[in-house]
């Protein structure tokens, strides 16, 4: 039998924002792998995680979304086919503090499309509260001129409320592909 | 949804302790109301209104300088036996101070001023400044309305603004006749302006801001269009109801009939949508729309993915589901 597309996969760099944004839209507790950092610490963030996070949205009829963060580093890769295996959507998120967001974003957007052909992926641009200079039509044109068109938003990974608006982008986005190219 | 908070700045000449207390505590009672009222002393710039005492021995000029301004005053009359359209009687009370100060500010609300308005109303002076026709300019326009500061950045696209404030807010007083603008320097914004103002929003964001909450600013939108690009839009400033949409027109041209009936939105709603996406900028013109067609239900991962929809409370794929 061929399960549906049931899963959802955040996966981002250090500090983007992955645990934090699986929590907000979880109705369970997530199952989390934070460890204590033994550098880079801050005061905002002391843990990071080592493997992935995974959480569940129930849906009406039982049937559950699986929910994953997973981490935007080479030397875990090795788990990004495992987890894209049935993903419906990917959703990378990117920290406007970052040193490189276009090419960190690039770089991840360009090897999930490879990973998980079937899954419509998304951008999440967190933290442009703390970032004035960073523009996001500026961002998404860069996107845009290196052959990706999505959707790109600002999220509050913290807030519920955002990271959802964010989710049911990527559901309408995907919606709109298969309408046009069914 | 809540109204948002408005922010006026009330300005006052010749007061005593008396009525200056009074004012106050009228003022604040406001709040409750959504009106944020500050009170600060005459001349100054920005206020939407003016109160005067008697006493003032300068009432007369004081009174000549914001009828130039199109402010308005509420003067304390020794004269007035009782309160009156912008007059108040000596001793008012606190009561009457409120009454008077709700009618008058409220006067003032661009929802009011507009209905009052003809519809040659002159386009909002941050519209204006952001329309994305205009002149390339490297200046930065320093916008103010009583208590709330706006940075217009036109070389970035962006809008400064408090951090408090939403675009929502700013949507509610863009019409006000109130507004002042003047020209500074990145240097001088830097030096005096940046730290009040840190939060930024591109002109996209602002439009599709004033296409949901003050669709009637925009320019009459064209007929069908495609999206050049997903807009910076953000979960406080656009409803769920948009989405499905703008992904549509994210994908192909659409007309705003088809959309709107494909979507079951109200045609007006497209309509908003349709202004936005062409006054920011983002509407690629197509001469006819794409036929598009509805997806399949017939597959496992299309009756999940309609549950999935529903669970999120978008209306995706609602006609076909079971």
């Amino acid at each position: 039998m061929n399960l549906p597309a049931n899963k959802l996969v955040f996966v981002g760099g250090m500090g983007a924002g992955k645990t934090t944004a699986v929590r907000a839209i979880s109705d369970v507790e997530p199952v989390s792998t934070e460890m204590p950092l033994s550098e880079h610490a801050t005061a905002e963030k002391t843990q990071t995680t080592v493997a992935m996070d995974y959480s569940s949205i129930e849906l009406d009829d039982g049937e559950l979304l699986h929910v994953y963060g997973v981490p935007g580093q080479r030397y875990l890769d090795f788990m990004w086919p495992l987890v894209c295996d049935g993903a419906l959507g990917v959703v990378v998120l990117v920290s406007a503090a970052s040193h490189e967001p276009v090419s960190e974003t690039l770089e991840l957007l360009q090897e999930f499309a490879r990973i998980a052909p079937q899954a419509s992926l998304a951008v999440g641009v967190t933290r442009t509260d703390e970032q004035p200079g960073f523009l996001l039509p500026a961002f998404r044109d860069a996107l845009f001129d290196a052959g990706m068109r999505l959707p790109v938003l600002r999220v509050d990974a913290r807030s519920s409320t955002q990271v959802t608006f964010l989710v049911k982008s990527l559901l309408s986005y995907r919606y709109a592909r298969d309408a046009r190219t069914d | 949804m809540k109204t948002p908070i408005r922010s006026f700045t009330v300005a006052v000449a010749g007061l005593d302790l008396l009525h200056m207390t009074r004012l106050k505590l009228a003022c604040s009672l406001l709040l409750s109301e959504r009106m944020d009222v500050t009170v600060t002393s005459w001349p100054c710039t920005g206020a939407d209104l003016l109160v005067t005492g008697p006493a003032h021995e300068a009432c007369g000029t004081t009174l000549a300088d914001p009828s130039a301004d199109a402010i308005r005053t509420l003067r304390i009359s020794r004269h007035a036996a009782r309160p009156g359209q912008g007059v108040l009687p000596h001793g008012a009370t606190v009561r009457d101070f409120n009454a008077q100060l709700r009618t008058l500010l409220s006067d003032s609300e661009p929802a009011a001023a507009l209905a009052a308005s003809d519809t040659t109303s002159p386009t909002p002076v941050l519209l204006q400044l952001t329309a994305a026709d205009r002149e390339p300019s490297e200046g930065l326009h320093l916008l103010q309305r009583g208590a709330l500061w706006l940075l217009v950045d036109p070389a970035r696209h962006t809008i400064a603004l408090p951090a408090s404030i939403r675009l929502m807010d700013v949507c509610q007083q863009l019409d006000g006749q109130s507004w002042s603008t003047s020209e500074v320097s990145e240097a001088d914004f830097l030096h005096q302006y940046a730290y009040r103002l840190p939060q930024r929003q591109s002109f996209e964001a602002l439009y599709f801001a004033v296409g949901h909450h003050r669709p009637e600013l925009l320019a009459e939108p064209p007929a069908s269009l495609r999206l050049r690009h997903w807009p910076d839009v953000d979960a406080t400033d656009l409803p769920t109801s948009w989405l499905q949409p703008i992904a549509l027109l994210h994908a192909a041209a659409w007309t705003q009939d088809a959309l709107a009936q494909h979507c079951q939105v109200p045609r007006a709603t497209i309509a908003s949508l349709f202004a936005a996406a062409s006054c920011s900028g983002l509407a690629l013109a197509q001469e006819r729309s794409v036929p598009v067609t509805v997806p399949h239900l017939d597959t496992a991962d299309n009756r999940f993915m309609a549950r999935l929809a529903r669970r999120f409370g978008l209306g995706l794929l609602r006609r076909s589901v079971t």
